[in-house]
Formats: structure tokens, sequence, C-alpha cells
């Protein structure tokens, strides 16, 4: 957090130059090189919130916090809360302050240069920098590769080859047969009788398998 | 007399509209239009009017073929499943007609087409003689092929052919189950079908079970009888994936339970757990394919394929909840797919183009059109407080006790489609602005305000104020599951 404090309220001042506002993509409507203080819509909510945080870490006061939401509690969770600890809230303090007191050195007075512990620490910092890869994890592994390119278009493949592909399979094949079968209609009679006659045959022998005389 | 009225009217106003001089055919789209609100305001007179759990209402009964033993009838009655889905036609076809109204190659023929279409699907919805209902069912095949194959854009008239084919193979299967059904009952009439306890035919009673089902599977769609579904979409005009998407998917799901778990509970009680397995994989497959589109239709084709499993798995639990959402899943996806179809509608009107790759960007340029893509994107993922929400816990709170694993499996598809929709919107909405796209106008015409409007505010209406719906649902759901209940 003081890292943050100290960057931004203390040093020297690094703003940046005056935008063109005819720009009409920007959404920027300052002026970087002439910061100014915000007007009260940002003061009053501000000042509010301050007061609430401040009275809310005395709220814990003679345990006013904790009768407040103990109703809503079941009773044997409630037994189970431990006791206001003196030493865990001094120990809790002091490492808030050496915090603040580590952000004043590095980023503040400069006593130990923040890229120097970057280059000692690096695997470490590369890691939080990326935040634990995870979301390179989900978007570029999972998301991309696993999900949109792999699962989601072999579900794809198969709806156009084997669902839709049967479907036009079906037309394919009538398409086809049709191509064969018609250059049995020759016109030519002699033809026909003869089929006629051949089917009038195999009938008979059928009739006469199943019904023999 | 209403019901038989608001059936024709779009028809009639399909006639009046052939009927008029070449010089006044611009004013086509004015018939279709006014014809079609008659029918809307008709349709809600009749939701106000109807008595909700009083069974079939608005009955319309005459002899139609009386010949033998056989008395097929001209009977039309609505009940709280289909009365919400006649009105969601006639709003659809309203707006349908709104989003064609620059069309200008063959306007006449054009709107005649669409009124037919209206009137044979109002017709599936309504009939309640087996006979007529079939007759509506294969009547609508004979608009939707020449709006394709005339209107259409792309391989159209495969798309067409593929659309008809697909159909009419189903409805073969479909027919041999009514004859069969009708041979073994002694009539057409679904009522007394659906009441009447049917325990044998001529054919085993399971195979008629399946031969209904694979008619209205083709229909619904589910997975592997869909890929007639993304071609017909991609290559319709807009008005026409309206119409296709929002309704006559629901021919399916409505068909399903009206005829195969009215009329063979017991069957239905037997293949419940194929219909729920099959609905959750239609559920996964179709959003894993949908995220390998580049084209925004065919990305909303195979997200309804997604999303009508929904429907399927809701029925397949075959209880009253389940069936409930099922049946509202059907509307909220009437509505939501819709409205994604005519706004990507608008775009491809100002862009000529539907390649995802091709657009980015365009909230800057067409800052209303891209508003309604968000919105309906939103309601496709199932945002609380719009329609597709409820529709989904529905189906998941009926359906759970029943089939566990499947729901399990199709509320992860509810996190793809969240995925899908996301992305696509990221890339087609947001982005780095193309000034390719400079000149393009925005959402302009009244027409096009209208409908956009329109269904968002029904998919509003429906996500905050569900009992509107399921009150009238739910009676008539309700005698089907205890009738499956035995």
């Amino acid at each position: 957090m003081f890292r943050a404090v100290f960057m931004t309220f203390f040093g020297t001042y690094k703003g940046g130059e005056a935008v063109d506002h005819e720009d009409e993509d920007s959404h920027f409507h300052g002026d970087p090189a002439h910061p100014h203080e915000s007007s009260w819509v940002m003061t009053v909510p501000l000042l509010i919130l301050t007061a609430g945080a401040i009275a809310a870490g005395w709220w814990a006061w003679g345990k006013e916090f904790h009768h407040f939401v103990e109703a809503a509690i079941p009773a044997e969770a409630l037994h189970k809360a431990p006791d206001f600890s003196y030493w865990i809230a001094i120990t809790s303090s002091l490492i808030a302050v050496a915090g603040i007191g580590t952000a004043w050195a590095i980023y503040h007075r400069g006593l130990v240069s923040s890229t120097e512990i970057r280059k000692v620490v690096l695997p470490i910092a590369v890691l939080l920098e990326n935040k634990f890869f995870l979301d390179d994890l989900y978007e570029r592994a999972f998301a991309v590769q696993v999900f949109q390119r792999g699962w989601n278009r072999l579900v794809e493949l198969f709806d156009t080859t084997a669902v839709d592909g049967a479907v036009n399979g079906v037309g394919w094949v009538g398409t086809q047969s049709s191509r064969v079968l018609r250059h049995a209609q020759t016109g030519q009679v002699q033809l026909y009788g003869a089929g006629i006659a051949a089917g009038v045959f195999i009938v008979a022998i059928i009739v006469f398998i199943a019904n023999p005389l | 007399m209403l019901l038989t009225v608001l059936v024709f009217l779009p028809a009639f106003a399909g006639l009046l509209i052939l009927l008029l001089p070449s010089a006044r055919a611009h004013h086509a789209r004015w018939v279709a239009l006014l014809g079609s609100l008659v029918a809307l305001a008709l349709s809600i007179v009749m939701f106000f009017d109807f008595e909700k759990g009083a069974g079939f209402q608005f009955i319309d009964r005459a002899s139609w073929i009386d010949v033998g033993s056989f008395n097929i009838q001209y009977f039309l009655a609505v009940d709280g499943l289909s009365l919400p889905l006649v009105v969601l036609t006639t709003f659809l076809t309203t707006a349908s007609v709104l989003v064609s109204f620059s069309i200008e190659h063959r306007p006449r023929a054009y709107f005649a087409c669409l009124m037919v279409l209206s009137t044979s699907v109002l017709g599936v919805f309504t009939a309640m003689d087996f006979l007529l209902f079939f007759l509506f069912w294969e009547l609508e095949l004979f608009p939707m092929y020449l709006l394709i194959s005339v209107w259409g854009s792309g391989r159209r008239e495969y798309s067409a052919m593929k659309f008809v084919l697909y159909t009419v193979a189903g409805s073969a299967f479909m027919l041999v189950a009514i004859l069969a059904l009708a041979f073994s009952a002694g009539t057409f009439d679904m009522e007394v079908l659906g009441t009447s306890a049917i325990t044998s035919a001529v054919l085993p009673l399971g195979w008629v079970f399946l031969f209904l089902f694979i008619g209205f599977a083709v229909k619904l769609p589910i997975v592997p009888l869909h890929t007639w579904l993304p071609d017909a979409h991609s290559d319709a005009p807009t008005a026409v994936s309206v119409m296709l998407a929002g309704v006559l998917l629901k021919m399916g799901g409505y068909a399903i339970i009206r005829t195969c778990v009215t009329i063979l509970p017991d069957q239905a009680n037997d293949y419940g757990i194929w219909l729920a397995a099959i609905g959750s994989i239609s559920v996964l497959y179709g959003a894993f394919v949908t995220f390998r589109q580049t084209d925004v239709k065919r990305l909303i084709a195979y997200s309804s394929v997604s999303h009508m499993g929904l429907v399927l798995l809701g029925i397949g639990a075959l209880g009253t909840t389940a069936m409930v959402g099922a049946a509202y899943q059907m509307l909220a996806h009437g509505l939501i797919t819709g409205l994604l179809f005519v706004v990507v509608g608008l775009m491809y009107e100002r862009t000529h183009t539907r390649e995802i790759g091709r657009l980015g960007g365009l909230a800057r340029q067409m800052p209303l059109i891209a508003t309604g893509l968000v919105f309906a994107g939103f309601a496709s993922v199932g945002l609380p407080a719009l329609a597709g929400f409820i529709a989904e816990v529905t189906v998941f709170l009926g359906a759970f006790q029943k089939h566990e694993w499947a729901v399990i499996m199709a509320i992860f598809g509810v996190v793809l489609s969240a995925g899908y929709i996301l992305w696509t919107l990221q890339r087609v909405v947001f982005g780095p602005v193309r000034h390719e796209w400079d000149g393009a106008d925005d959402q302009k015409h009244w027409w096009e305000h209208a409908s956009v409007v329109g269904l968002a505010a029904l998919v509003i209406l429906l996500g905050v104020y569900p009992s509107l719906i399921m009150d009238m649902l739910d009676p008539a759901i309700g005698v089907v599951s205890a009738r499956v209940a035995g």
C-alpha cells in the first residue's frame, strides 16, 4: 500500500503531457500536466468513508461488535471464538509499521534500489508479476487451446461430417443409385418382358419353398 | 367462432394482399400489418377472457369428413397450454411484418406467404382433431419453402429443400403414428384420445410414441436431427428467422406435451429418462458447436438447439413444475430469439455481413441496435428479471429430483451460453471501431423501433411477472402430469 502512497504523493513529479481533447477515442477529460484537487463529489464520500473506517476499528472496543453479531452466529461457534489478545494486536501492528518503514526506505528515500531487489528475487518477482500465470493457464491454455481449438472443434467436425454428412449422404446415395438404375429403363419391350418372366420365376420359387406341394 | 376467425384472419389478409392491383403492391405491408394487429388484438382479448383452469375453451366444432366409422372433425379449441403460444404467434407475426416493412422484392407474394404461415402455426396450436392438426402442420411447409427459397440469401434453395425434406420425413413417421392411434381408438379427436386409456394398437405403443416423437423432434429440434436449422436460419430473410425460431420450433415442444405425453402417458413414463437425456445432450452439444460459429445467424441457430434442449429436459421430467418450465422456456425463447434475429437482421441490412470477424465496435456507429443486441444477449444468457431466467430456473427446479444428472449437465450449458453470448457481444458490439461502417445508420424507422421495443418489453414483463402466464399453464399442465402419474 505504502509503495503506492510514496510513489504517488511524494518524490518528483512525473506527470504526462497535455491530452488532445479533439481525439474522440479518448475518454480522459483532465489535464495531466496540471493535476488538481478533486471537487466535493469526490471529497465528501472520501471523508465519509474515512470516518467510517476509523469508527469501524473502534467498534471492536469492549466487545461491542462481538455482541452486535453474536445473535447471528451459532452458540457453539461463539464459544470457540478466541478472546482479544494484546500479543497478536501488537505484533500485527508492528509488522504493519515495519512494512510502511520498508516502503519508505525503498520508494521514498531510495536507500535500497527496488530494481536491485527484483534482481535478487527474480523468479518470485516474475511469478508474482504474472499473477502466478493463472490467467495465462486459463485463457491461453484452457479456453483457447483445449476448449475452443480442441474440444469444440472436434464437436463441430462431428456435426458437419458425421451428422450433416449422413443427411447429405442419404441424398447422395439416392442420386448415385438412380444414376446406375436408370440404365435399366431402356424402353425395349423385350427386355421388360424378360424381366417380368424372371420375376414370375423367382416368385414361383419362393411360393414353392414356402408351401411345398 | 372467435377462434376460427383468429386462425383464418391472417390467411384472409394474405388473400386480400394477393388481390391488390400491382400499382398498389406497396400497400401489401399495410394490409399485412392491419391483419396481424387485428389478430393480435383478438388473441389478447381471448387471453384475458380465458377462464384459467377450466379446460378447453373457445371451442369450434363441426363434422368435417364423416366416412364409415371415422368422423374427422373441424375442431379448434385452446387451453392454458396453447393460448399463450397463440398470443406468442400473433405477436411475433406482427413483429415479423414490421421487420419486413422495407421489403421491395415482390412484396405481395412475400406478405401473403407470411400471413399463410401465421395461419398454419395458429392452426397447429388450436387444432384438436389429429388429422386437422396434421393438415396445419404440413400447410406450414408451403409458405416456408417459398419464403426461404425466393427471399432468402446464400444457399437458399438448398436450405429450403433441406427444411422441407427433414420435416416431411418426420411427418411420415407422425402420420403412421396418427393412423395407428386412430385405428385403435376409433377417433381422431385429440381431447378424447387424451382422456381415454389406449392399451393396444396395430403397432406396439412404444413405436407409436417413438414415431410421434421423431416427427416433433425434428421440429424442436434435437441433436442429431438439427442440421436443417442452422442452414434454414442463415439463409432465411429476417422475418422468417423470427417466425422459425419464435414459433415454428415451439410446434415441436407443444406437440410432444399435447400428444406424446398426454395420449400415451405410460410410454411417456417409460421413455421420460431418454427424453431428459437427449435434452441435456442437446443443451451441451448445441452450446459447444455454437462456440465455433462465425456467422451471427448460425450462432443464434445453434444456441437455439441448446436452449430448446431445456424444453425437452423439462418435458422428460413429466412433473407439473418441469413441464410448466418447459412451456415457459418455449415462450421465453420465442421472444428472446425473435429479438436476437430482429436485431441481427437490422445490423445485416446496414453492413451486409454476418461474419463476426468483419464486425466490431458497432456500439459507436449504431448505439440503439447495439443496445438491443446486448439486451437480447443478456436475456438469452438468462439474466434475472428477464424471461429466460424464470424458465430455466423452473425447468431445473422441476426436473432435478427426477433426473439429477441430466439437470447438472444442463446447468453447465447455461454457463457455456454466458461464454458464447458475452464473447459474441464483445466481438460485435465492443472493441475497436471499424471505420468501414462509419456511414451506417442506426435504427431509425418507427417500425424498427416498434418491433425491438415491443419484444424487449415482453421479455421484461415475463421476467418480472411470471404468474401472468404461469397461472394459465399450471392447471393445463397439471392435467397432463396427473395423467402421467396415473
